[in-house]
């Protein structure tokens, strides 16, 4: 295999050579051509499948297009996410690199852009299914006979598996039970995630060697799943999707009845039970994974991380340093976990599509830090640096900043926006303030005798009565906390700074003070 | 009632604590986690002579947590350290799950009610060592309990502010988690779906600013200040109580449940103005089909 080149460009070259015998050429300087790709996509784009499924070679070669990726190794699952089809409906600016690897102005790539608009993209899913590992040059799945059979074993596969939400191999391969499947809940405004709150998905609990009942359940036709066609009994929709007569499409709603009613309301051991005091006694609840919704958060984070043209343009913004007149987001912390190991079919219809899923941290703040040390001479300026609070200075600059009022604290809602950014470096400071407690107590450290004594009051360990029972170190420990506010302001901020006066001073003190006791 | 009656479990030590609390969540153990262990600890202690005792609701304050992943200096996402065990009968490796695990240093707060039998009046040390000994054969949140400091009984007057601030000193250095569903609630109410209000608030947000001199500079915030994480809180009934094959015990009622996932706050408890703001305690809303741990002063 070819590397370097996406994959789109290398099943066009493909196509390029395949189908066409003058293979369609445009002049560079000095009298050299090269292939003109606009042209060769145009050609192919054009003749995008009529049917649900492409009837011949040309409507083959669109598809192929379609579902190819901008990655250079070769992908294994179709993803519509990553396909050339969904770059250009959002517009991504992927596109940007395609067109450079292709040599295509921006003209042109909108003229291809709006042909890939105008093709069904529902198409595509059933076309990478049906095509499966034959070579695109060999293809006969799609001429109705070969068809028939392909759905006809699938059908005869399906009454191996049950339609579930809830998968018991997701929380152990061994659990056969339960078999559950309930889609019915109701949305509520209750702060809480669970299902009915957020979109899911089916899954199937199969046989590994029979997914394929999972992948054709899963297509859509007329934007609607092929398993809700066979739960309403659109025999109609289906007959015509796969061309087929209507005695055959009934009998597969049919055959495929089984996997959506065999649901086992039974327990299993390696489940966990748990039991919930109510006011009657107990319940007792075997607690099972919503895998559509875990597979939907990972969607979801994926696109806000990855995929969205924001995340895409942001990352390389900040990597080259240049100025864009927007945010990008980044949900950071993420453990990423999967079930069935190397074999991730054995769980699940929706385990092997997703293959993994993304943890959320939950995390408390530690009074543990690797920079901490025992401050020798002053414990601002050592451990306490303004640059760990860079964030709260140039928030609260912000604030300063804005220009309807003169005075650099002025109304209400300012002020309250000041003392929040204030108590957050009152939070910080109390936090690494324990840190150096923990430090010293936990270690042969002792506190250094050049620390001016307030400080040694504050941070040693013996000197704990002391602080319980006087103040008059605490009042020192307040004022300077304020006065070192203020001068880290300054010195993150450098020549920007706002000029602080007496006024700002004694607001800073004042909520510095109100934090008098914790900071005991 | 102003006075709150407290026992308080210092500095519990747990090992290999359950840090996989949720299907969505890594990290600190479920609330559930915790109310049951105090609902165990009452059970144990009602057993033992103190039959009117109730233990309420209760505060959890985190003073570390050691979490069990692995992540490599390349890497953008963790995974989870696990151990293999244990092995099926024939000595082979089982089928897989990974399993999350964190040690923990942690203190329970326990808000109690007697009943008006003033039971401690006398026997406060008697107490005292029962509770240690049930201690000793318990587990917390699936872990072993190392170690703990001498347990410890308090009365604090809800309405005398400096006896609040002095007993949430004395949890320091430590972080106690609070409920924020109301966070999910506003931004489902704008339309939002529970997944993307709970990112919402947990995504960190990039952007950049040029200074007259052409100096970029990036900085990064969330949508809302303080220490905010997903914790679950509650499981959420998805089929109707029936008996069930294989459940465990089959004079319980039964039904399979899914866990809850809302959003928490971790808060140094010298910001508590309410002990209510940090005890959690058990609430049933069938209707709905909801089994939660929610905080006593309702968000």
């Amino acid at each position: 295999m070819e590397t370097g080149k996406t994959e789109l460009r290398r099943n066009l070259d493909k196509l390029i050579k395949l189908r066409l015998e003058m293979p369609p050429k445009k002049e560079v300087k000095n009298g050299k051509s090269e292939t003109d790709y606009f042209k060769a996509l145009t050609h192919f784009l054009k003749k995008y499948p009529t049917g649900y499924l492409p009837n011949d070679k040309k409507e083959c070669d669109s598809s192929l297009l379609m579902v190819s990726t901008n990655f250079t190794s070769v992908v294994s699952t179709y993803k519509y996410e990553n396909t050339f089809k969904f770059y250009c409906e959002i517009e991504h600016p992927v596109l940007d690199e395609i067109a450079k690897d292709l040599s295509l102005s921006s003209t042109e790539m909108s003229e291809i852009m709006s042909l890939a608009k105008s093709f069904e993209v529902e198409k595509l899913e059933a076309y990478y299914l049906f095509k499966d590992n034959t070579k695109h040059d060999n293809l006969n799945t799609f001429s109705s006979e070969g068809l028939v059979e392909v759905i006809d074993k699938i059908a005869a596969d399906s009454k191996h598996g049950t339609i579930v939400t809830h998968p018991a191999k997701m929380s152990q391969p061994s659990c056969k039970y339960p078999r559950i499947s309930v889609d019915d809940f109701e949305s509520a405004n209750d702060g809480f995630i669970r299902s009915g709150n957020a979109a899911s998905y089916f899954d199937l609990h199969i046989n590994a060697n029979k997914l394929k009942v999972f992948k054709f359940l899963s297509l859509s036709v007329n934007r609607l799943q092929v398993i809700e066609h066979i739960k309403r009994g659109n025999v109609k929709v289906i007959s015509e999707a796969f061309k087929v007569e209507i005695e055959k499409a009934e009998q597969w709603v049919e055959d495929f009845q089984h996997c959506i009613t065999s649901q086992v309301n039974k327990s299993h051991p390696l489940i966990k039970q748990v039991y919930f005091p109510v006011a009657t006694g107990y319940h007792q609840l075997s607690l099972l994974t919503p895998a559509g919704l875990v597979f939907n958060l990972k969607n979801k984070i994926e696109w806000i991380n990855k995929r969205s043209p924001k995340a895409y343009l942001g990352r390389q913004a900040q990597i080259n340093n240049v100025k864009v007149p927007y945010s990008y987001s980044s949900v950071m912390n993420l453990t990423v976990t999967k079930h069935g190991g190397d074999h991730p079919k054995n769980i699940s219809g929706l385990n092997n599509k997703f293959q993994s899923y993304y943890l959320l941290l939950s995390s408390p703040p530690s009074f543990k830090h690797s920079e901490i040390r025992v401050p020798k001479k002053s414990v601002f300026g050592e451990t306490i640096s303004p640059w760990y609070c860079r964030e709260i200075f140039y928030a609260i600059h912000k604030i300063f900043q804005t220009p309807y009022e003169r005075s650099p604290i002025p109304n209400k809602n300012m002020r309250k926006g000041v003392s929040n950014h204030i108590q957050k470096y009152i939070d910080f400071i109390i936090n690494r303030v324990w840190s150096i407690r923990l430090l010293l107590s936990e270690s042969d450290i002792s506190i250094s005798a050049s620390l001016p004594k307030y400080q040694q009051v504050w941070l040693a360990p013996e000197h704990q009565e002391e602080r319980e029972k006087t103040d008059e170190w605490l009042d020192k420990v307040v004022n300077e906390i304020a006065i070192s506010f203020i001068k880290g302001y300054q010195k993150v901020l450098g020549k920007q700074a706002e000029k602080l006066g007496d006024s700002e001073l004694a607001h800073i003190k004042k909520v510095v003070g109100e934090n008098k006791e914790a900071l005991r | 009632m102003s006075q709150k009656r407290l026992l308080v479990l210092p500095h519990i030590k747990v090992h290999n604590a359950n840090a996989l609390s949720s299907p969505f969540t890594i990290g600190f153990p479920a609330m559930t986690a915790w109310l049951g262990f105090t609902h165990a600890l009452q059970r144990k202690l009602n057993a033992s002579g103190y039959e009117e005792l109730e233990l309420t609701s209760v505060a959890v304050i985190s003073h570390h947590m050691d979490l069990q992943t692995y992540k490599g200096s390349d890497d953008f996402v963790s995974s989870i350290v696990g151990t293999g065990n244990p092995l099926d009968k024939d000595g082979t490796r089982s089928a897989f799950i990974e399993e999350a695990r964190c040690h923990l240093d942690v203190t329970l707060v326990i808000e109690y009610d007697e009943h008006d039998s003033e039971i401690f009046e006398d026997e406060v040390e008697a107490f005292i060592q029962l509770t240690e000994q049930h201690l000793h054969t318990m587990k917390l949140a699936g872990g072993d309990i190392l170690d703990f400091n001498q347990p410890q009984l308090h009365f604090v007057d809800e309405y005398e502010t400096a006896q609040i601030r002095k007993f949430t000193r004395s949890l320091m250095p430590g972080y106690a988690i609070i409920e924020r569903r109301e966070l999910m609630q506003e931004s489902m109410q704008n339309g939002n779906d529970a997944l993307a209000a709970m990112l919402e608030y947990l995504q960190v947000n990039h952007q950049c600013e040029q200074d007259d001199d052409d100096n970029i500079t990036w900085t990064s915030y969330r949508k809302t200040a303080g220490w905010i994480v997903p914790i679950a809180t509650g499981f959420h009934g998805i089929s109707e109580l029936s008996e069930a094959k294989n459940q465990r015990d089959p004079d319980t009622p039964h039904r399979f449940a899914e866990a809850i996932v809302t959003l928490g706050e971790f808060k140094m408890p010298y910001q508590i103005k309410s002990l209510d703001d940090m005890l959690w305690h058990y609430h049933t809303d069938l209707e709905n089909n909801l089994y939660l741990c929610q905080q006593n002063n309702k968000i």
